[in-house]
Parts: structure tokens; sequence; C-alpha cells
């Protein structure tokens, strides 16, 4: 039995959870930010309300959060080991500003929850959620360089290593730019952003269908206008990073390119394939819309865009990644069109829960980005293979052989599959416990703070 | 002793200072329950927040200064690890779970899995720690454990036998368990006789190093000394006191251990190289100034809350 599949397996499935958390540990804070600054600029109560329900429910995914997290770092560094060690001596900084921006997210965390209530200051509280917002979405910048190293390794002597294995030429500050960072940061943290802001809304929108109760109805729509101008801003962002991301691959992971493209040879005049799979070695079951590809690619038709052929067949990525990216990119243009209908509504002031449709569409829509989200990084990831680093370090040369890895690896699936319900579960017999109706009217009629 | 090795033991001392505390509030949790819970309580989400943050900044510097060292000890440790990691989740989420419960019943439920897991994490750990300190249980040239070895090793066993006492003894004098202070007292002069008897027994090397430097042995007994007068006096700065006796034993252990890693491998054959190891050190002194400058501001809004509060309490009268 090859202990790689189960080194793959745990840290595939590992970081699923773990970007799923996270994903509520980043929109959270920006959600529970915006929120304190239009109850203390508006002085409105409903506002306040949300941000304290908000926050408990951040409090139990941070600890949720922290925990998968570490142990994601812990399976880089044991499943991983010959990895990490490339890691360590030639691009280690992002994970070591990584830890501070994570102290720092932890301690201002704490200052929020203990001194919300307690201060006097009609801004602290946003202010310090504004901090976590920053040390957040900074801790995910910092991994996503990370990650952009293994695709695009900067910062040592690559052909020297490749010959002699001894590493020279060490730049430690080279990780911070490589050639993918910018673009990858920027598009990881909107999709990260984007997804968390969707379940809210999701979330937000069952509610509102589900009561008849007026005053309830009325915070809804108040905690949509929270979640929902990150969705705006957001997603076309994320079209623009993708569409940049894509491109850079040509030159950047050309065989990636062309898996995702399903190139099995270089060609001008490339057609788009959306749909099909590989069948002795040719490409069955698709639809092509002539010249597109090099169009999108080139800006030409005469364009000429790489293909696998070129490449020796060990390092093909699977591709399966193709189908992968042609649903991403169906249900991403049909969410951001849906999106641009919606605003246009509210553009014309007119309601756009007035139609449920358009309300049942809107939560469907909050799943399948998850599900998007998920998909993307698995597109990433496997678009890379067969290399850990890209071009330097094989999955397989880095893995750990260690055969006691497989009873592990099936014990902490079948954990995670329990634990990460029964997190909801206990988060919604706090709030069942605590009636937003109590919580939206004190005695005196006041937001309680 | 170089810089790399101290920083590196610093942040394991601060990590394992805290955790200590964390797995006496677990034992005494899971004996007393009722008891002690409120007090506990207040101080329990920052002594783990603090701990989680740490064990994952010793991690990533351990990664940092250590990366050759990494392939020994991911093939070595990968099992124990893995479950610690498991254990890791189940503690994190029952903690949250059973601060936000609602019922007794639950609250009493989750906190006892939060304790048990917590255990089970000071075992696995210490177990690792020990091993990575004299060798016995690890064999680094096949990078396997012997697990036989590894479990029975009069070395591993009597070090984490200490390691519980001096935990449950420090937690008792930190959060101010009036009953048992002396016990307390005694169960940490316990253990640090018992950690000396363990090098004795099994580390010449080691111990010819304590006793080559016996200052190390004068300060720890020394921090001890202060930390139980001040118990005795029931001092509010007892809880200082334990931490700086904690930090400070951790730390003079990583100094007698000095420049030995499982027994008898050089540390410094594992060290990064240059520039990174120069950079580690800048990026991190720059991470610990913002740290404490965010710190700081928390210290300071508490400060402010309080005069607040006072002013107006003053006003209402």
């Amino acid at each position: 039995m090859n202990v790689v599949i189960f080194d793959r397996a745990l840290m595939g499935f590992s970081l699923g959870v773990h970007i799923f958390i996270v994903t509520f540990g980043m929109a959270l804070p920006l959600a529970i930010f915006i929120a304190e600054l239009a109850a203390a600029k508006w002085g409105d109560k409903d506002y306040a309300v949300l941000a304290k329900r908000l926050s408990t429910a951040l409090i139990v995914l941070f600890a949720v959060g922290t925990a998968s997290g570490t142990v994601v770092a812990l399976e880089l560094t044991f499943l991983w080991p010959k990895f990490i060690a490339l890691v360590g001596q030639v691009a280690v900084l992002p994970l070591v500003a990584e830890v501070f921006a994570f102290f720092t997210e932890a301690i201002f965390l704490s200052a929020y929850i203990y001194f919300r209530d307690r201060t006097t200051g009609k801004y602290t509280p946003a202010m310090l959620m504004l901090l976590v917002t920053i040390a957040a979405a900074l801790s995910g910048a910092f991994i996503t360089m990370i990650n952009a190293f293994m695709n695009t390794p900067v910062g040592f002597n690559i052909p020297a290593y490749l010959q002699s294995g001894v590493i020279t030429g060490v730049n430690p500050l080279a990780v911070f730019n490589s050639p993918s960072s910018a673009v990858e940061v920027v598009h990881v943290l909107c999709t990260t952003y984007l997804a968390g802001a969707f379940m809210l809304l999701g979330y937000f929108i069952f509610r509102f269908i589900r009561t008849n109760d007026k005053r309830l109805k009325a915070y809804y729509k108040k905690a949509m206008k929270v979640a929902f101008p990150i969705i705006a801003i957001t997603i076309y962002l994320i079209v623009i990073t993708g569409t940049v991301s894509l491109l850079q691959l040509i030159t950047q992971q050309p065989e990636k390119y062309a898996a995702i493209e399903a190139d099995l040879v270089p060609q001008s005049h490339a057609p788009e394939y959306i749909g099909g799979f590989l069948a002795n070695n040719t490409l069955v079951d698709y639809i092509a819309i002539p010249n597109l590809q090099s169009i999108l690619a080139t800006g030409s038709a005469n364009g000429t865009v790489p293909g696998l052929s070129s490449y020796p067949r060990s390092t093909w990525p699977p591709l399966f990644i193709h189908d992968i990216f042609d649903l991403l990119v169906f249900f991403g243009f049909a969410i951001g069109i849906f999106i641009l209908f919606v605003m246009v509504l509210m553009a014309l002031k007119k309601d756009p829960l007035a139609n449920r449709t358009i309300g049942w569409l809107l939560i469907l829509c909050s799943v399948i980005v998850v599900f998007l989200l998920e998909g993307g990084w698995v597109m990433a990831e496997v678009g890379r293979q067969p290399w850990i680093v890209y071009n330097v370090m094989t999955v397989e040369q880095a893995a750990n052989y260690s055969s006691t890895i497989v009873p592990i690896a099936l014990l902490f699936m079948a954990f995670y599959i329990l634990i990460v319900p029964f997190t909801f579960l206990v988060l919604k017999r706090v709030f069942d416990n605590k009636p937003l109706k109590n919580e939206l009217v004190s005695r005196n009629g006041r937001a309680i703070r | 002793m170089d810089v790399l090795y101290a920083e590196n033991y610093f942040i394991l001392s601060v990590f394992l200072s805290f955790f200590m505390l964390e797995v006496g509030i677990a034992v005494i949790s899971l004996a007393r329950y009722g008891q002690y819970l409120k007090k506990l309580r207040n101080y329990l989400l920052p002594i783990w927040a603090i701990d989680g943050t740490f064990a994952v900044f010793y991690l990533v510097n351990l990664e940092a200064s250590y990366p050759n060292l990494i392939n020994t000890i991911g093939y070595a440790y990968v099992a124990p690890i893995l479950l610690a990691g498991m254990f890791l989740i189940l503690r994190n989420a029952f903690l949250a779970y059973s601060e936000l419960a609602r019922i007794a019943v639950n609250e009493r439920r989750f906190v006892k899995i939060y304790a048990i897991s917590t255990l089970a994490i000071a075992v696995i750990v210490i177990y690792a720690l020990s091993s990575s300190v004299a060798g016995f249980g690890i064999n680094i040239l096949s990078k396997q454990l012997e697990m036989p070895a590894l479990l029975t090793s009069g070395f591993n066993v009597l070090i984490l036998i200490s390691v519980l006492v001096l935990s449950v003894s420090s937690a008792l004098l930190y959060f101010g368990i009036s009953s048992y202070r002396r016990s307390a007292i005694a169960g940490m002069m316990f253990a640090l006789v018992l950690v000396v008897f363990t090098l004795l027994q099994y580390d010449p090397w080691m111990i010819a190093n304590l006793l080559g430097n016996i200052y190390v042995l004068a300060i720890v007994l020394l921090a001890m000394t202060v930390t139980g007068a001040l118990a005795l006096k029931q001092s509010a700065y007892v809880k200082y006191a334990v931490i700086i006796t904690l930090v400070v034993s951790v730390n003079l252990f990583g100094a007698i251990q000095y420049p030995y890693t499982f027994g008898t491998a050089s540390i410094v054959s594992y060290e990064n190289g240059q520039p990174m190891a120069s950079y580690i050190v800048a990026f991190t002194t720059v991470g610990i100034a913002i740290v404490a400058l965010s710190l700081a501001y928390l210290f300071y809004l508490g400060h402010k809350t309080k005069r607040t509060k006072l002013a107006l309490h003053k006003l209402v009268k």
C-alpha cells in the first residue's frame, strides 16, 4: 500500500476542513467590523446586536480554526518533512510573520470580546475589530505566499540545488515577491471573503424568509446589508485576479495551464474546450468554441497556447482539473451575473427579496460558493502535481513514508467528520438559547451593549 | 550558547510554562470540578490562548531555526504528534463549547472532555520532548521511535511524573487555592529533586554539566523559594513568581542540555545557514515587539476601563 496516498488524503482533508473554517474566521471579523461601524455611526441597536451575535460565532470558530490550523502546520511538518526542510532554509519568513499576525489577531480578538461592553469609546469596538480583520487578512496573505512559492519557487539557486541537492544563493526576502505571489494573495483573500460573506448572507436570507415577525425581518435586512457589499466588491475582483492568474500560468506553469484548458498539443487558433475527458489519449465528449482560447489567452486567434505533449507524461497533472475549471467558470459567471442583476434591482430602489425565488436562489448561491472555493483549491493544488514545489521537488520526494500514518489518517478523517457538524450544532443550540428578539429589545427598549 | 538556540528555547519555555498551568487546571478540574471552577475560569481562556499561540510559534521557529532537524523528527514523531493534533482539536472545541454552554450538565461534560484531551496532549508532548533531550526511545539513525523503550525508559517516565507534579503544584499556587498551599510548595520542590535524581541516574553528561554550572540549580532554587514565600504570604504577586519560576526552570534545563539533542547529536549541526538565520532573529525580534505593543495596548484599555468605571462610580455617588 502506498503511504503517500494517505499523506495526500490526510493533508487534503485537513486543508479542506481548515479552509472551510477559516473562511468564517476571515469573513466574520470584516462583517463584525462593518456592523460595529454602522452601530457606532448611526446608533442603530440592530447592528450592535448583530455584531454581538456574530462575535459569539467567531469565538467558537476561532477556537476550532486555531486547532485545525495548528493541525495543518503539524501535518506540513510531519507528513512532508523534506518539503518543510526546504522551506525552512529558503522561504520560511512568511511563516514566521504569520505567527505574529496570528498573535495580533488573538490579542485584539480577546480585547474586543473583553472590552466591547465595557469601553466608553464609541468607535473602540469597531477599531478593535478592524485590527482583528487586518491581522486575519495578513495571516491569510502570508500563508498564501508560501503557496505561491510552491507554484513559482524563488530565493535560491535552483539549478545548483537540482544538480547537487545543496541549497546555495539564498535570498530570504524573495519569497514575499515571487512571480505569482501578488495575484494569488489578492485572489485567495477575495475568494475567502466572498465565500464567508455569501454563507452569512444565505443564513440571513433563510432566517428572513422563515420568520413572519416584522421586527426580526427588519433586523435580518440590516444584516444582509452588512454581508452584501463584501460580495458585490469581491466577486468582480475575483474575475479579474482569476483571469490574470490563469494567463500567468502560460509562462509560469504551462503544464497546469494545458491541463486546465485540456490542451493536449500546443496550437494556434486554439478552441475553448468545454467539458470532455481523456480516453485513449484523446479528448472526448466536449464542445469546442473555435479560436476562443487563443483570443482569450493571447489576444489573437493566431496566438499559440501550450500543450501537454511538450512535456514528459510523468509531469502531467490529472486532467479532471479541466472539468473542475469549467464548473468554476460556469458557476462563477452565473453567480456574478445574478449578483449584478440583484444590484440593478437595488439601484432601481426595488426590493430583491420581494420575490422569494430571488431569495432562494441567493441561498443556493451561498452553498455553491463553498464548493467553488474548495474546488478552486483542488484545481490549484492538483494542477501542480506531481510537484510539491514546481520543478524542484515532487510530492513523492517530500513525503513521509512511515506506515504509522495509515491508521492515524483514517482516524483523523473520521474525527473531522464528527467534530465539524458538532461545532455547528453547538452554535445552533447557543443561538436557540439566546432568542434574537430578547436581545433586540432590552427592558428599557435600548440595545444591549 | 548561540542566539538561535536561546531564542528557540525561550519560546519553548513560554509555551511549556503556560501549558503546564493548563495541565494543572485539567487535573484540578477532573479531581475537584465544582469547587474551583469559577476561580479557574477567569484565567483559563488567556492561558489557553497564550500556550496555543506559543505552540505554533515554537513549531514555526523550530522549522526556521533547525530545518535539517525536521527530517528526523518528522519521520520519528509523526504518529504521536498527529494523535496529539487530534486531541488538540478536541481540546479547543470543547473549551469553546464549555464557554458557551448554558446548561450546567453540558458545561461539566464539556470541561471534562477538554481536561482529558489536555492531559492526553501533555503525556504525548512530554514523552516527545524528553526523548528528544536524552534520546531514550528514539533511533535517530533510522529516524524511528522504539515504542517499548520510549514508554518504559526510566528517564522519560520520571520526567513525565516530575512535569505533572510541577504542573499541578504550579496551578494550585497560581490560582491561590489556599487549602493546598503547603502541599503545592512541597510538590514543586519534589519535582525539582526528581529531575535532578533522573539526570543523576540516566544522563551523566547533563548532571556533570549541571554540577559544573551549579548557579543553574541555585537560580531555580531561589525562584522556587521566592514563589513559596509569596504563596505563604498569600501575595498577589505569586502568579508572576510561578510563571517566572517555570520559564526560568525550562530555560536553565535548556542551558544544561546545550549543545546536544537526542543525547549525543550536536544541535548546532542542524542549524539554519546564513543569511536566513539572521533574518529569522530579526523577524522574531520585530514580531515580539509588535506583540508586546499590542499587549501594552490591551493593558492600557484595561486600565482606562477601570478608571472610567471608578469615575462613573464616584459620579453616581
